[in-house]
């Protein structure tokens, strides 16, 4: 197949980037959308030019680091589906494709397509740890979880953390990545004993880092590659809330405990 | 005390604060139009309903109530909105920039549509300015405040009608994306009840949009003259 790219070219964080075209040609219809970038960066290489800067990891669709905002949609036009798991055979032969990193204020661009998510991992951070008993391995069931919420437990913990959801929101909120995060640990019984805590703790770090305020445009779930669900940002505003108003520390110093490696 | 003033300045306590002011408002919208209905059975009741309101010891600290929560609701929708453009997406020259532009401000200029309505409305049925006259003294044969003749009489300018049907659209937008929203960040928004959410939306925003719609529209077919 034949495609016309149009990527987004930035030699440096603080460097005016652009929009610069390629033309790519015999591109098998069952190549993935990084081995296509991949494909052009041999090109590139060959004719003494910079190769694009792009992230990606497992290629199985479960690190979320592939992160690419293709035709203006994150992670292309399939939905559901991560950018290592876009192939070419869902586009078009001869179709013009741009492809630019995440939109988003916190994140700031690196180089080409690659952004800095590490207000993402100051977020978990500061969720903090959960107490669990270590040595033995537990007995299979001494802690009973019941299979509907280990399934709504599982479905939030599917996050992968890639950022689609930010870079899909007008106000680049991560309402949703932190929902995720926040709803994974508060339904299980390990998650019990710091429930309060990790929700004050990571939604002030949420708004330390600068994202936007949630306004309901949904299209954050629309756009998440691992379908989370949008209930999920209730939950989080229930589980703050409850912990704002009726929880023990909250309000007389920030309770933001940044987690020790 | 610190614990809510520490909360309001948390993304979540401010949005908690447009909820909770626009649920304020939201009950006024519909007791509103649930008062207004009056005027479909006839002039005495619309008028004796009226009567009541305007001598209500309740009034002016009504009003006062209801413009501290405008106010809130203004101030806090402004901050919220300023505060998205600063953090929020740089433009992405592949997507598709104007459709976006409108969706991604929706609540902001359809709030200022309502504001807009809200003065049109008052200067033109609350205060008398666009076209007073011997209007706003005429009394009925009870010697109450003739709203009834006021609203009939108000209705007969084409160009009155058609911009308050226009503005009263984008109250609807407004309340279009503000049920379902308000249940969000309240916290009820839940997998069980999503589809009752939806009807609760729709009919809610469709019924008082289509209601105060309804007023200038019987006017000016005849239904109620
Ligand atoms: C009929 C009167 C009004 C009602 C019933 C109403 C109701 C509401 C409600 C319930 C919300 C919260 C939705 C949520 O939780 O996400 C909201 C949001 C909002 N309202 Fe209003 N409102 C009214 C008038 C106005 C006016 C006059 C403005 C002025 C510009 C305004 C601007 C906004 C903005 C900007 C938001 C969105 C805040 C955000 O999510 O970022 N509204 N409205
Ligand atoms: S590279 Fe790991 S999810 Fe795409």
């Amino acid at each position: 197949m034949r495609f016309q790219l149009n990527i987004w070219r930035q030699r440096g964080p603080d460097q005016v980037g652009d929009l610069v075209s390629y033309r790519v040609e015999e591109i098998g219809a069952d190549l993935s959308f990084l081995e296509l970038i991949d494909h052009l960066n041999e090109q590139l290489i060959s004719s003494g030019e910079r190769p694009v800067a792009f992230e990606h990891d497992c290629r199985e669709g479960i690190c979320g680091a592939c992160s690419l905002m293709i035709n203006g949609v994150p992670h292309g036009p399939m939905g559901a589906t991560t950018t290592c798991q876009l192939y070419m055979r869902n586009f078009e032969e001869g179709a013009e494709i741009t492809v630019e990193p995440w939109r988003a204020g916190p994140f700031r661009v690196i180089q080409d397509l690659v952004v800095d998510r590490s207000p993402f991992d100051r977020i978990l951070q500061a969720g903090g740890y959960v107490s669990v008993h270590t040595g033995e391995a537990p007995d299979a069931n001494g802690l009973p979880v019941s299979k509907e919420v280990a399934d709504r437990a599982f479905e939030a913990a599917n996050c992968i953390g890639c950022g689609a959801c930010v870079a899909a929101c007008p106000n680049a909120s991560a309402m949703l990545f932190v929902a995720a995060k926040v709803t994974h640990l508060a339904l299980l019984p390990q998650g019990q004993p710091e429930r309060e805590h990790r929700v004050v703790s990571m939604v002030e770090a949420m708004d330390a880092e600068g994202f936007g305020n949630c306004s309901n445009h949904y299209q954050c779930a629309d756009a998440c590659p691992k379908e989370i669900p949008i209930v999920l940002i209730a939950r989080l505003n229930r589980e703050f809330i409850n912990a704002a108003l009726l929880g023990r520390a909250f309000g007389e110093h920030s309770p933001h405990h940044v987690h020790q490696e | 005390m610190f614990r809510l003033i520490h909360l309001f300045r948390t993304s979540i306590g401010r949005k908690l604060v447009m909820a909770l002011s626009g649920v304020v408002l939201l009950l006024f919208v519909v007791g509103h139009l649930i008062g207004n209905m009056t005027i479909f059975i006839g002039p005495t009741l619309l008028n004796s309903y009226a009567h009541w309101l305007q001598h209500s010891v309740m009034l002016w600290p009504f009003r006062f109530v209801m413009l501290f929560f405008v106010a809130l609701h203004i101030v806090m929708g402004v901050t919220l909105a300023r505060e998205n453009q600063q953090t929020a997406t740089v433009g992405s020259k592949g997507s598709n920039g104007f459709v976006w532009a409108i969706r991604k401000q929706q609540m902001v200029w359809s709030g200022t549509v309502v504001l807009l309505f809200l003065f049109f409305h008052l200067a033109h049925l609350t205060l008398g300015m666009v076209d007073a006259g011997e209007l706003f003294s005429r009394l009925d044969s009870n010697q109450m405040a003739d709203v009834y003749w006021r609203v009939v009489a108000g209705f007969q300018t084409p160009w009155i009608t058609i911009l308050y049907i226009l503005l009263m659209g984008g109250v609807g937008l407004h309340l279009s994306h503000v049920v379902r929203g308000l249940l969000q960040t309240l916290g009820f928004y839940h997998e069980n009840y999503l589809s009752l959410w939806r009807y609760l939306s729709w009919g809610l925003s469709g019924v008082v949009t289509l209601g105060f719609i309804a007023i200038p529209l019987a006017v000016v077919g005849g239904v109620v003259q």
